[in-house]
């Protein structure tokens, strides 16, 4: 298999009390690695749940996911993929510094542990707040921090599930400039899940489109990085994935 | 379950202009207001023979009798047997308590085989046990430290469990992704984040164990603050009986003071230790 994350035809069922509830229906996928893709879709479409898949939280009903071999080293959850949740989930009791060392205590040696936080809260910008605990930091901070956590664990595969949705819009430009950088100067396998068009398109290298557990439409991005996504070429591309989610009525107000 | 068990709140003893009556600024200060205020009522109420000195001794009364004891070494032997016993008590009950708790925070699915027998003792009062535990461990000390024990347990039972419980599920998901084994989530997630939890538990039981303690030295003792109490009744020494009562309060309030400050050394995440509140 070419590098990456192969999905062949997952599902995920939820038992209700009465039925059940899919939350993805058959979902085949690749995603090659280096890639940055973006999952978009609306509430319920499924996006967190292929996410959690992915990241080992959860068992798929049916179907398979194949990591390449540099991928998954050594088939342990977490060994080549790692997740920024939509909340920071900082560890509350330790600093800044702790939580983004947090996955390296036990695993490498002091020196490096130092070493390596160090140049990630430099790469974050966070140097000055790194004694500080996450109730102290403001929510685009703590976010920061959350992806520092993740970085220092060096995993091939990172995972983001809406990590910049309860960020004012400026604080959300910013951190989505970061997030770009870092996938140019990483080179790792980039995979957000959103349900915004905007973030969508100034980040990925493809989007795609979930509606109802199922891939509805994919669209590659031909532009580097970083994007204004106001500007007039993007127009076209922005309709055609807006209609795509909401359906051409939607956007013309239903007349 | 230890939703129940709160740590009680200080009025007056947050930051100024957070809702409370006196600023920060008065510090120690206006915590002696109303004592001060007490004692000058005490003390103008005794010199105009307000009420009779045999029901309510002078402060000045008092304070011979104070001095009195201290000088003998009385009262030093009576505050060290009772603290040497809440000692001894409440370490067995932290043994006891804090590793059953976190056994049961960790897998409520035993619950159902201890719960049952943990809700009837829950709602015995140590002292009722009092003259069965004396049948059973005799007059000595087992007897006061069993109290001590059941009176400090579920404080430190309860809350144990109830941090280890309430654990939030999204950080445990944390150390799944980022590779934690069981046991290093269980080190490095529950438990920390219990400690807060836990130490309400401790500092409770500790709160506890005084009264618990009192109580079974009035019955059943030859030394001890609650003996001293005893003893000074049978004599008609009520100068000796606020003289105890005096001590009791005040070892009290140093030993919850004691823990305060331990637990703001061990949960500075908890903000009091960077913003010196205490609520």
């Amino acid at each position: 298999m070419a590098g990456g994350i192969r999905l062949q035809g997952i599902t995920k069922r939820y038992p209700l009390a009465e039925g059940e509830i899919r939350a993805l229906d058959g979902l085949s996928l690749f995603f090659p690695k280096g890639s940055f893709t973006v999952v978009l879709g609306r509430s319920g479409s499924g996006k967190t749940t292929l996410l959690r898949l992915l990241a080992g939280l959860e068992e798929p009903t049916e179907g398979r996911i194949l990591f390449s071999e540099d991928v998954r080293r050594g088939g342990r959850c977490g060994d080549g993929v790692g997740i920024v949740f939509q909340e920071p989930r900082l560890m509350p009791w330790l600093t800044v510094e702790d939580n983004v060392a947090f996955a390296l205590k036990g695993r490498l040696e002091d020196a490096e542990i130092a070493a390596r936080t160090t140049s990630i809260l430099a790469l974050l910008g966070m140097e000055t707040f790194r004694s500080a605990y996450p109730d102290q930091l403001s929510g685009g901070m703590a976010q920061r921090v959350a992806l520092g956590r993740t970085l220092a664990f060096d995993p091939e595969v990172i995972l983001m599930d809406e990590p910049l949705g309860a960020l004012d819009y400026f604080t959300r430009r910013r951190l989505q400039g970061e997030i770009a950088g870092l996938h140019r100067e990483t080179g790792k396998t980039f995979l957000l899940v959103t349900h915004d068009v905007e973030e969508a398109l100034a980040l990925g290298d493809r989007v795609v489109v979930l509606e109802a557990g199922r891939v509805t439409d994919c669209f590659c991005i031909p532009f580097d990085r970083p994007r204004e996504t106001g500007c007039p070429e993007f127009l076209p591309l922005r309709r055609r994935v807006l209609e795509s989610i909401a359906g051409e009525q939607c956007l013309t107000g239903g007349h | 379950m230890a939703g129940m068990e709160k740590s009680q709140s200080w009025v007056g003893a947050g930051s100024e202009g957070e809702g409370t009556f006196f600023p920060a600024s008065f510090g120690l200060a206006g915590g002696l207001l109303f004592p001060l205020a007490a004692l000058i009522v005490w003390w103008i109420g005794s010199s105009l023979g307000l009420w009779n000195a045999f029901l309510l001794p002078s402060p000045a009364g008092v304070t011979r009798a104070a001095v009195k004891l201290a000088a003998s070494g009385e009262l030093l032997h009576h505050i060290l047997s009772s603290a040497l016993r809440i000692a001894w008590g409440f370490s067995l009950s932290c043994l006891t308590a804090f590793p059953l708790g976190v056994l049961l925070g960790v897998r409520p699915g035993l619950g159902r085989f201890f719960n049952p027998t943990l809700e009837f003792l829950r709602h015995v009062p140590p002292l009722a046990l009092l003259p069965m535990l004396i049948l059973w461990f005799g007059i000595g000390e087992a007897s006061k430290t069993a109290v001590i024990v059941l009176a400090t347990f579920f404080p430190v039972f309860l809350n144990t469990v109830d941090g280890v419980s309430r654990c939030d599920r999204k950080l445990i998901e944390v150390g799944r992704t980022l590779g934690l084994t069981e046991r290093e989530r269980f080190l490095r997630i529950i438990l920390p984040s219990s400690l807060p939890s836990v130490l309400t538990g401790l500092r409770l039981g500790l709160g506890y164990s005084w009264r618990a303690l009192i109580g079974a030295e009035l019955i059943a003792a030859s030394s001890g603050l609650g003996y001293l109490i005893h003893d000074a009744q049978a004599l008609s020494r009520s100068d000796v009986i606020v003289v105890a009562i005096l001590v009791m309060g005040v070892l009290g309030a140093l030993t919850d003071d004691l823990f305060f400050r331990l637990a703001r050394r061990l949960v500075p995440w908890r903000g009091e230790g960077r913003r010196g509140g205490r609520n």
